[in-house]
């Protein structure tokens, strides 16, 4: 599988996703430019963390409008696969591409911590316990309609929510106030997800976590589940 | 554009912001004027929809609270962005400001928009 690394004016997660996808996925991945027009037969396209033109007006609001987002878009409707982390998710929700918004944290703080993290909905990795991977943001309050998000809990398409250490999902192990404790959803035909969290930092024992290689594995295993 | 004093200005949006808000944004624009005739002014005010969590209006709210004012019972945090345009088609600029209030401006999950429209009215 051949992955792609998009790199928006203001993006700074993007080493971080390309050496993960390197070195520990050990995949082909390049780098894409935002002012690109085509995506080099990626499979994979990461959207990744960071601040995209400055979270002017609307974190991702810009972004969107990059002329990398149209060939993304494109891969989108052809059943590609799409990971947005952070400032990603936020760029995949100004899209459309992914439902609802990403508010300013309740809290009113940009939260830099360690979260736990429950899996739903992602056999097997839901019966396993909690994951341990770090989030770094100021807006990730998930928010949406109540219709809206009925409707993404009825087809099962929270991915992880925000627990304690033992897998409670509360409100004191919620860190920015999303609605139902959502830390990452995915499209309906699973192949696009969208996280807060960054798996990518939480890849190597140094790093005080390897959580975040489960993610991705959970990711690729349902990219290849769900054709 | 020939500046015609409030009561006389036709087409007025209906706002819900408090006639005092109103008052200073009008007067605030009045104070640049447009350079021809054939310029537009298009002043966008976006904010939160009614029932959206506005964690920045709460903070807000309870910072004036704490400077003595405890009546304050609501505060709501928006934007706004004033924008300047030239050209003959004046209908055409209207409805394109209206797509792209819809695309970029403000995200209709969360936000709800209003324009004021200065010049080049019949």
């Amino acid at each position: 599988m051949k992955w792609a690394v998009v790199r928006f004016p203001g993006s700074n997660c993007d080493q971080d996703v390309y050496y993960t996808i390197r070195y520990v996925l050990k995949e082909p991945v390049i780098y894409l430019w935002h002012k690109d027009t085509d995506l080099q037969q990626a499979d994979i396209v990461v959207l990744p963390g960071g601040f995209s033109y400055g979270d002017y007006l609307r974190c991702g609001a810009i972004a969107r409008f990059s002329p990398i987002m149209k060939p993304i878009i494109q891969h989108a409707q052809r059943g590609g696969g799409i990971i947005g982390i952070c400032n990603g998710f936020q760029i995949l929700c100004e899209s459309r591409l992914l439902p609802g918004v990403l508010l300013r944290n309740r809290c009113l703080t940009f939260r830099c911590e360690f979260v736990y993290l429950q899996p739903v909905n992602l056999p097997p990795l839901d019966q396993s316990p909690p994951l341990r991977i770090p989030i770094a943001h100021g807006e990730g309050c998930y928010f949406d309609t109540p219709e809206k998000i009925h409707t993404l809990e009825q087809q099962g398409r929270v991915l992880f929510r925000y627990c304690d250490k033992n897998g409670n999902i509360t409100p004191q192990s919620n860190p920015n106030g999303s609605i139902h404790n959502i830390a990452a959803i995915c499209s309906e035909n699973r192949r696009i997800w969208g996280m807060m969290p960054h798996p990518e930092r939480a890849c190597e024992p140094a790093l005080g976590s390897t959580d975040g290689i489960q993610l991705l594995r959970a990711f690729c295993e349902q990219f290849s589940t769900y054709q | 554009m020939v500046d015609r004093p409030i009561s006389k200005r036709r087409s007025l949006p209906q706002y819900h912001y408090g006639s005092c808000f109103r008052l200073l944004l009008l007067d605030q624009i009045r104070k640049h004027h447009l350079h021809s005739v054939n310029m537009m002014r298009a002043t966008v005010i976006i904010t939160p929809k009614a029932g959206i969590l506005d964690p920045q209006g709460i903070a807000i709210q309870n910072a004036i609270s704490q400077l003595g004012m405890s009546c304050v019972k609501n505060a709501r945090m928006g934007k706004y962005i004033q924008l300047e345009f030239e050209g003959e088609n004046e209908t055409a600029t209207r409805s394109k400001l209206e797509e792209i209030c819809r695309d970029l401006l403000s995200n209709p999950v969360i936000e709800e928009y209003q324009i004021i429209w200065e010049g080049k009215t019949p």
